[in-house]
C-alpha cells in the first residue's frame, strides 16, 4: 500500500463528508447520497486488489463514487420512466395557445454580482423542487460534463428523448427561478 | 417562429446541436422578443451557476469541513461496522483461498519413505 491509498477503516473519517457534500449535490436526495457513497467504500472493500492496483486510491474511489451516482440516476429515471409521456405542464404555464411567453412569466436574468448570487442560492433549491426525471438528465449534462451519447447510453433513452428532458428542464428552472427572484426588480 | 419554439431552438443551441440556419432564424428572433432574449440569457446563466458551483465541490478535498452538508455521526459509525464486515469477509475468503490454492503434499516414489505426516 502506497501513501495515496489510504486503509479501508479510515475511508469514512477522510472522505465520508466530502463524497456526500459531492452525492447530495448530484443526486438531489441525502438518502441516495448516503448509500452511494456506502456503496463506493463497500465496492473499494470488495475490489481492494483494483483499488491498490490503481495508481491513486483516492482517484479509483472517486471514479467508483461517480459510477455508483450514475447507476442510482439510471435506477430513478426507470422508476420514473412514466413522468416522460407526460406532457409538461410547464410549457402550458409559460407559454399561452399561441405559444407566446404568457405576460406572466416574469424571466429576468441576473446583472449584478450580488444577483449572481442570489441566483446561485435559488438553482440549488430549484434543483430540488423540479421533477427528478429532469433535474436527473440536467445534472448528468452540466454537473458530471457527460456528453449526449454516454447519457443516452447510460439511461438507455434517444437523443430526441434527452433534449425533451433538458429542455423541460430549462424552462421549470427558467419558471421556478424566475418565481423566486425578488419583486422589486 | 414562436416563443415556445425559441425556447426549443435556445436549448438545442445550449446543447450545441443547432444548424447555423437554426441559429440565424433564433438570432432574428431574439432581437425582437425581449422575453425570449432573457429566458436565453438565464438559461445559460443557470448552467454557468451549477457548472461552476460543481467544479467547488470536488470530492477529492476531505479537508473542507465548513459546509453543512455532512454525514451524521450514526451514518459514518454504521458504515464502519459494515466496513469491518466486508474486511472480515474478505478476509476468511482470502484463507479460503489460500486453503484450497496450497500444493498438496507430492507424493514420493521412494517406496522405503515415511508416509505423509496428517
Amino acid at each position: 500500500m502506497t501513501t495515496s491509498h489510504i486503509p479501508p477503516e479510515d475511508w469514512v473519517d477522510k472522505y465520508g463528508d466530502s463524497f456526500y457534500r459531492y452525492a447530495v449535490k448530484r443526486l438531489q436526495n441525502p438518502e441516495d447520497a448516503e448509500e452511494v457513497v456506502q456503496d463506493t467504500f463497500l465496492a473499494g472493500m470488495t475490489h481492494h486488489t483494483a483499488y491498490l492496483a490503481a495508481s491513486s486510491g483516492l482517484a479509483w474511489l472517486i471514479t467508483t463514487l461517480r459510477r455508483k451516482i450514475v447507476d442510482r440516476i439510471r435506477q430513478r429515471q426507470l422508476a420514473s420512466s412514466s413522468e416522460a409521456a407526460s406532457r409538461s405542464e410547464i410549457e402550458a404555464t409559460l407559454f399561452d395557445q399561441r405559444g407566446r411567453w404568457r405576460s406572466s412569466a416574469r424571466l429576468t436574468a441576473a446583472t449584478s454580482n450580488e444577483e449572481w448570487r442570489e441566483l446561485e442560492g435559488l438553482v440549488k433549491r430549484c434543483l430540488e423542487k423540479i421533477p427528478r426525471i429532469q433535474a436527473d438528465v440536467f445534472i448528468l449534462w452540466v454537473m458530471e460534463g457527460m456528453k449526449t451519447d454516454q447519457i443516452c447510453a447510460e439511461l438507455g433513452i434517444t437523443g430526441d428523448n434527452l433534449f425533451v428532458r433538458l429542455h423541460r428542464a430549462r424552462l421549470s428552472l427558467a419558471q421556478c427561478v424566475s418565481s423566486g427572484w425578488p419583486t422589486e426588480k | 417562429m414562436d416563443d415556445r419554439q425559441a425556447a426549443e431552438l435556445i436549448s438545442r443551441s445550449l446543447l450545441g446541436s443547432l444548424s447555423e440556419r437554426d441559429q440565424a432564424r433564433l438570432g432574428d428572433h431574439l432581437a425582437s422578443s425581449p422575453l425570449s432574449q432573457t429566458y436565453a440569457l438565464l438559461s445559460a446563466q443557470i448552467e454557468e451557476v451549477v457548472r461552476s458551483s460543481s467544479q467547488l465541490e470536488s470530492p477529492d478535498s476531505p479537508g473542507e469541513q465548513q459546509r453543512d452538508e455532512r454525514l451524521s455521526e450514526f451514518s459514518k459509525a454504521r458504515m464502519r461496522v459494515l466496513l469491518e464486515q466486508s474486511r472480515q469477509q474478505q478476509s476468511d475468503v482470502d484463507m479460503s483461498d489460500r486453503r484450497v490454492a496450497e500444493p498438496p503434499e507430492p507424493y514420493s516414489t521412494d517406496p522405503n519413505a515415511e508416509p505423509p505426516q496428517a
